[in-house]
């Protein structure tokens, strides 16, 4: 005897599926399966060069005892460019952080098709649920919106540059339009970066509030498979 | 029964598990980098203090000759203190990242382990799921 069930059912932990065979992963996990690891590595790099930059800024000031301009100009330019390495890096390891949650995501689908296919059963799948969307879209609105941060401190640091370069005395910037220029981007990109970053982590809350879903799914679903009992809305 | 997979990834096990308990690496060095990015952090801190004190006689009208390279020295530490404090974050996020490695090469191997297990539990019925 079969009994009939329909495509979609209403279940405890959000709409779930049935298919006759066990769901393949998605197009978002294989992204984050191949992506997380470049992620990771271009933000180690990117903290890297920070700190790289941080050596030689400090080098510069140890020298600026002595005044002149071009020490000044150095010494004020690294300061906007080392700010946007150090946010740039934290967003693409928090972005591989982001990407390697996605692939458990995919695993639990995957896994979980494939042991619901070694009992003959028909898998039950959850549909993606809101979570997971609003993870995606915190996720991908943070690490765009620390690509712009660090674009605007570059620019910051260019302007630097141009205001201190004809300086004539320490304290004094010798382009003031240059400076009025750095000082007005500066006041927001910074503030942007963080909250960029703050973007990217209450994704991460969301994928680990999308992964608590599913492992209880999971358990639940093993459950119904030993005991033969079903859970959900058949209706 | 070793159970084998046959994809290729990073993030689940290519080779045949036979030891399902057996500990995976990430499982020794995610902590082992997390503690690294403490005691990193921490040493950072002590230096900062040091440098805190430094800071606190750039006022003093009695020592106004020793201003100047006082003021350069304060500088020079907190241009290469940030970014080597964010760089020692982004160590303990590395700890993370190694960690959350671990659990979904863990996953994979829970999932070959249930697949071997389960269908041994589950009754035979007609009207599978």
């Amino acid at each position: 005897m079969t009994i009939a069930i329909p495509s979609v059912i209403h279940t405890r932990f959000g709409a779930a599926r049935y298919s006759n065979t066990g769901p393949s992963q998605t197009f978002i996990h294989t992204i984050a399966n191949w992506m997380w690891l470049p992620m990771l590595m271009m933000g180690v790099m990117a903290i890297a060069t920070s700190v790289g930059l941080g050596i030689a800024q400090a080098r510069v000031a140890s020298d600026l005892t002595e005044f002149t301009a071009l020490r000044q100009a150095n010494y004020e330019t690294l300061k906007p460019l080392t700010a946007g390495f150090l946010f740039l890096g934290a967003a693409l390891i928090l972005s591989g952080i982001s990407f390697l949650l996605a692939t458990i995501l995919g695993a639990l689908r995957k896994g979980g098709g494939e042991v619901q296919e070694a009992v003959g059963a028909r898998a039950k799948t959850l549909t993606m649920p809101w979570s997971a969307w609003a993870f995606l879209g915190l996720m991908m609105i943070g690490l765009m919106a620390e690509l712009v941060a660090f674009g605007t401190l570059t620019y910051v640091a260019v302007q630097t540059h141009d205001a201190w370069i004809s300086a004539t005395a320490a304290g004094a910037p010798g382009d003031v339009d240059a400076f009025h220029r750095a000082s007005t981007f500066a006041a927001w990109a910074n503030p942007l970066a963080t909250a960029a970053l703050g973007a990217l982590l209450t994704g991460i809350a969301f994928a680990l509030y999308t992964i608590s879903n599913v492992l209880g799914f999971g358990f639940s679903r093993i459950r119904e498979l030993i005991l033969g009992e079903e859970e959900g809305d058949l209706s | 029964m070793a159970s084998t997979t046959n994809t290729l990834s990073i993030t689940r096990p290519n080779a045949p598990v036979s030891d399902y308990g057996k500990h995976t690496w990430q499982y020794y060095a995610g902590p082992a980098i997390a503690l690294a990015a403490v005691m990193l952090l921490a040493a950072l801190f002590v230096i900062t203090a040091v440098i805190a004190g430094s800071v606190s006689q750039l006022t003093d009208p009695a020592r106004a000759a020793e201003h100047a390279s006082r003021l350069g020295r304060v500088q020079a530490y907190q241009a290469w203190l940030a970014p080597a404090s964010f760089a020692a974050i982004a160590l303990a996020m590395l700890g993370i990242v190694v960690t959350l490695w671990g659990i979904v090469q863990r996953l994979w191997i829970r999932v070959e382990a249930i697949k071997e297990s389960l269908p041994a539990l589950v009754k035979p019925r007609g009207d599978a799921l």
